[in-house]
This record gives C-alpha cells, structure tokens and sequence, in this order.
C-alpha cells in the first residue's frame, strides 16, 4: 500500500468530482504538512474550499449553458 | 533499502562495534551470539539511532544506561548507521548520547541527531538541514515494526496484548495515517464551522426585523405626509399672517391718522376757543374806546361850536348834556352810539358835563378844552394800540385756524371709509390665525419629532438588519464549508474504510498462507485469519478457536508469518531484521521457516540474529541461492563487553 494507492482510492470512489479533486489537495497537503499547526491546515481548506466554489460555479454554468 | 554499516562507540556492551554489510542487497546477514551478547541491543541501537528510542526499552522508564560500562574513552556513546536506498542515495544517521544543549557525554536520553546524505557515489556527503524531518520522511517511525522484528515481541500482537496492536500494524502497513490525519482535520474544521454556524442562525431574527422596519416605513410615510400637511398650512397662515400685517399697518397707519385728526381736530378746538376769547377782548376793547371816541367827537363838535360861536361874536352856550347831544346828533357824532341812561357814551357824557361845568361858570373857552381833549386823545390811543394789538393776535389766529381747519379737512378725507369694527375683526382674525399657527406649529414640530424618532429607529433596525444580514451570508458560507467538509469526510471515510478493509484482508490472506507454508502439520487448521476487529483467529480442523492453544513455536510461526505478511503486503522493500527467529522452532520447523523467508524475502535485505543453537546448516541449505555474510558476536565477560569477529 502506498500514498499513490490512497489518492487513487480517493480518485476511485469521487472521479472527476469537485469533491475528489480538492479531498486530493487536502490529502497531499497532509502528506507534505505532517508537523503543520491544525490552524495552518484551516487556512488551506479555506483556499481548497474557495477552489470548490469556484469549480462548482465552473461546472454549473457548463451545465446551464448546455 | 538496505543497511551497509552498524557502528556503535561506548553503547551498552559495545566499546566499538563495526558490523559491514556492504554488498549486495539481496544479502543475507547472519548473526550469532550467546544469550546475553548483545543480538537485541543491536535492534535497540538501530531504533535509538533513528528514533531516539530503543525497541525493547524505554531508558528514561528503566533507569537503564545506554552507555557502555566501561567506556573505552571519553567519547560520547553513538551509533551510527549507513543506509543506501534504492534510488543510490546514501545516508550517514548518526546518534550521539549528549546534551542537546551542553552536548556534554550523558548516560541515557535522546541524544543528537545528525544526517548526512551522498547523492551518487561520486558526490561525498553533505549534513541535510534538518535531521529529524529527513528520517521522519524517509525512515517514518511507522514502518519500524515490519522491519526491525523481535519475534517475541510479535507474537504479543495475537497473544498478549490483543487486537488494538495488530489493527495498529495493519493500519501503519496501509499508510492511512495520513489519510487518518486528513479526517481529524476535516472532522476538526467541520466542528469549528458548526459551532460558528449556531451563533450566526439569524433567519428568524433578519425575518422580524424586515417586518418591523416595513411598519415604521409605514409609519414614516404618514408622519411625513403629515409634516408636509403641516407645513403647507402653516406656510398657508404665514401667508395670510403676512396679509394680515399689510392690514394692519395699513390700519395702524390709519389708526396714526386718526390721532392726528383728534390731535389736529383739538387744537382746531383750542384755537376756535382762543380765538372767541379773543374776539371778546377785541369786543371789550372796542367798548373802552367808544367812549373815547364818542367824549372827543363830542369836546370837538363843542370846540366847532365855541369856534363859531366866537366867530360870531356871541356867547357860546352853556355846557349841558342834552346841549352835547345835540350837538352830537348834529355833527353825525353819535354813529348809532346809544346814549340811553347807564350807558358808557352817556355816563362819558356825563363826566364830561360835570367837569367843564365846574371848571367855568362864565362860560366854556377853547382852552379850557384841550386838557381834556388831550386827555381823551391819549386814552383814546392808549386804547387803540391794545385794540390794534387785539386786532393782530385775532388775526394770526384766524389764520392759524383757517390752516388747522385744512389740516383737519385733510385728515377727516384721510379717516374716511376706516372703520373701528373693521380694525377689531381683523385683530381678531389674526389672534385666531396666530393660534392656530401655534397649533399648527405644535403639530408640525410633535410630528416631526415623531418622524425624526421613527428614522432613528428605522435606522438602527437596518443597520442590525445589515449586520444580521451579513452574518447570514457568513453562515451561509459556513453552511457551504460544512457540506464541503462533510462530503470530504464521506469520501476520505469510505478511501479510509475500504483501504482498512483491503489491507486488512490482503494481511489475512498472506498470513493464512504463510502459516500453513511454515507448518509440517497445517492440516491441524482449518483457517487462520484477521477478522473485521483485527483479531487474529486460528481455527483448528474442528472450527474451534485456538489461539490460546497454540505451542509457543506455533506463536513464533504465526508472528513471523505476520511480520513477513505485513512487510510483503505493504509493498516497502525494506530489510527484515529477525531477533531469535527460530529458537523456539524445532528442526523440521524451522526449515521450512527458513525456506519460506528465503523463498519470500527475495529483494530486500534479510537480516538474522540467532542464538548459537539455532544457527546450523539447515539454515545455510535455505538460504543456497543467497549469499549469507556470518558474524559473531562476541563477549567478553571480564571487560563486559562484545566484539563483532566476520567469519567468513
């Protein structure tokens, strides 16, 4: 088992999701950040959270505009 | 990854220990020593090394020293390991037992980390940064167990201690720490961001307001239309207000003009009245010189008649008074002057009789006349200059009178049309007027007061309602970040669940057939396996438990079957260090033990530290297609310390 196998997993059960991608970010973020301060994982799930509403806003006028 | 060097300086039973390793990595080292010798301190030092703690005990707990007894010289104990990946770095890991501080040499404890890494062979070795990140990434502390082994301590994993430590290698082995870690944080902010939710729930509120600021808009509408009512109509009175003070300065000015005509209207009175006084002195005057008048025309009528008289040579008559009035009557003398008993002209007459006839009895002469014609001429002018005097003043006061008399006709065209009645219901007009100004004025200023309250309250309600309002737009964030969060931790949870699950029945499988490849008589056991609890069930051939039932080599076949099953199911190519594998094994057990390392650990290094009787040919035979390196440790018993001697 690997990393590699876990955001495969990840990709698996949410493909080509908003979701999927940004829970991807926040589980590399985690590998990276291992000693990182909970409140500095807060900030980066602001940053993954705004990167979801601007996905979700991408995808949502995709679908209005088909 | 394999290990090619073990250096140890004044570490417990080694003064100086170096055991090479250098070779191929498919190499398999031997080591042999006594009960005592030091097999377990070299797993010890290896772990202190990279984590600052030993596998089999806690110093700080025992009160052990890590130190060596007998130190061959002052230098701080270390050990040191030289680890090359399969990348071709190689690192040098290097532990010192100092103060971190002082690093002064001391007896147990953490001690100095240092790193250093060789990126190729030609390149030398470079101190990394930071020496902790670099094993916490490279050599994390999680895959300790599947690859420094203590057979005994393993089988605590199904035996002593329960399931908690086989589910805690299994998870480390499937690397979901992270992921693990991942649903903590996201468990964690989600909390956060629920709990800030609670305090930003204001739709009731934000609801209530907007209807509350509704009514007082209403409420300020009517109250502006009323002020603007009130307005109009007091700039409407103000209006008529101002009409009404054109009327009346117009009336005041009439009113002015009519003081002047009773002031002109007065004197107009006092002058008629001074002029009658007047007229009645002048009257008077004209009295007391009538009989001056009438005395001398009557001495010079008697003068023309002496006159003649002596002309003619005769007597003039004797004075007398009807002599005089005749005389008077004849000369035109008397002009109407009644000379009726008691009247002035009469009694002048009188007094004039009386005294010529006493002044000469021999009869009048002319000289005798002119004493009392002078007399009389000088009453006469006396009484003259105040008649004249009279004359005048009657005079300018006629004049006067005349002027004042057109003054008032003047004033009399000015009053003409004005009327008292008039004036009164105009001043009563304006105080009504003026009062309900004042009430109108009151009205105005109690609306606007009420309007000016009203605004302060619709203001305040819309800056709380702005407030709440933005509060609900940050809840609504929240509300977002929330179903985020959640629909993470429903993914992460599932990755996590299935990733346990998978790895879980992958440990399971491959201890299952490792257990039966180890055991000559397998056909004792229905099944061994880890269940959805991370228990470790062995079955016997009836399907009855027996775990507890197994023989103490039959725990090490099962402990070793699940080091090696976690090694191989983690997919690391790390080294396997076995301490005391087969010790308690008898012969034909632990060929096939060591078949099955030889024939399963196949590309990682294999490292075996055996005791004198568990080491024999059997295990050289398994291990034909590898190259076996052979050390012995050995102790001396007077110095209390080990030597490592290469055998081969």
């Amino acid at each position: 088992m690997s990393n590699a196998s876990v955001v495969r997993k990840i990709e698996q059960l949410a493909p080509d999701s908003a979701v999927g991608d940004c829970l991807r970010d926040l589980f590399l973020y985690e590998l990276r950040n291992v000693d990182k301060a909970n409140l500095q994982y807060k900030d980066y799930f602001k940053t993954v959270l705004s990167n979801f509403a601007r996905r979700q806003d991408s995808e949502l006028s995709e679908q209005v505009s088909e | 990854m394999q290990i090619l060097r073990i250096r140890m300086h004044n570490y417990r039973q080694y003064p100086d220990l170096d055991l090479t390793m250098e070779g191929d990595e498919r190499d398999v080292l031997l080591l042999v020593a006594r009960i005592g010798a030091g097999k377990t301190n070299l797993l010890n030092a290896a772990t202190w090394c990279l984590y600052g703690k030993e596998l089999m005990f806690d110093s700080s707990d025992t009160g052990l020293t890590m130190r060596s007894v007998r130190p061959v010289d002052d230098a701080a104990s270390s050990v040191e390991l030289r680890i090359k990946f399969q990348d071709g770095r190689e690192a040098l890991v290097l532990r010192e037992l100092v103060d971190p501080m002082t690093l002064a040499p001391v007896h147990s404890g953490v001690g100095r980390l240092t790193v250093q890494e060789s990126r190729s062979e030609a390149e030398g070795f470079e101190p990394v940064a930071s020496a902790d990140d670099w094993v916490k990434r490279y050599l994390p502390q999680r895959i300790q167990p599947y690859f420094l082994i203590n057979a005994e301590r393993v089988i605590q994993f199904s035996s002593d201690t329960g399931a908690l430590p086989v589910q805690k290698a299994v998870l480390q082995i499937a690397q979901i720490d992270t992921l693990e870690r991942l649903v903590r944080h996201l468990e964690t902010v989600r909390g956060d961001y629920i709990q800030k939710l609670r305090t930003q729930k204001v739709d009731a509120a934000t609801e209530q307001l907007s209807t509350q600021i509704g009514t007082l808009d209403q409420q300020i509408t009517t109250l502006r239309a009323d002020v603007d009512r009130h307005k109009d109509e007091i700039e409407l009175l103000d209006a008529n207000l101002a009409q009404n003070d054109d009327d009346l300065d117009r009336l005041r000015q009439g009113s002015e003009a009519i003081s002047r005509f009773r002031s002109v209207e007065q004197r107009y009175s006092d002058l008629s009245v001074q002029y009658e006084g007047v007229d009645r002195s002048l009257n008077a005057q004209y009295a007391q010189v009538a009989p001056f008048m009438f005395a001398k025309d009557a001495l010079t009528a008697l003068a023309g008649s002496i006159t003649r008289a002596l002309d003619q040579n005769i007597l003039p008559p004797p004075v007398s008074l009807d002599y005089l009035e005749s005389l008077l009557a004849s000369n035109e003398c008397l002009c109407g002057c009644s000379l009726a008993p008691g009247s002035p002209h009469r009694t002048t007459l009188e007094e004039l009789v009386e005294r010529m006839a006493g002044s000469s009895a021999r009869g009048l002469r002319l000289n005798e006349l002119r004493v009392p014609l002078s007399l009389l001429e000088r009453g006469r002018d006396s009484a003259l200059s105040g008649l004249d005097h009279l004359k005048q003043e009657a005079r300018d006061l006629l004049g006067e009178l005349e002027s004042v008399g057109r003054e008032l006709e003047k004033a009399r065209d000015e009053v003409e049309g004005l009327k008292e009645e008039d004036i009164r219901s105009l001043l009563a007009a304006r105080r009504k007027a003026e009062e309900r100004r004042r009430e109108e004025q009151r009205l105005h200023d109690q609306k606007s007061y009420q309007l000016g309250e009203a605004q302060k309250a619709r203001d305040n309600l819309q800056a709380e309602l702005k407030r709440k309002l933005s509060r609900q737009e940050t809840a609504k964030e929240f509300a977002t970040a929330i179903e985020f969060a959640s629909q993470c931790l429903e993914v992460a949870e599932q990755a996590y669940s299935e990733i346990a699950l998978e790895t879980r029945q992958a440990v399971s499988a491959k201890l299952r057939e490792l257990f039966f490849e180890m055991h000559w008589a397998s056909e004792k056991y229905r099944d061994v396996s880890i269940d959805e609890g991370y228990t470790i069930h062995v079955l016997d051939e009836s399907g009855q438990e027996a775990l507890a039932a197994l023989s103490d080599g039959e725990k090490v076949i099962l402990a070793i079957a699940f080091s090696q099953a976690l090694s191989e199911v983690s997919g690391f190519e790390l080294p396997m260090v076995f301490d005391s594998p087969f010790v308690k094994l008898d012969k034909d057990t632990k060929i096939l033990v060591a078949e099955s390392l030889a024939k399963h650990v196949t590309n990682r290094q294999l490292m075996l530290l055996m005791k004198p009787g568990e080491y024999d040919q059997t295990i050289e035979a398994a291990f034909t297609s590898r190259t076996l390196k052979e050390w012995m440790l050995v102790p001396d018993s007077e110095t209390r310390s080990t030597s490592a001697v290469r055998k081969d």
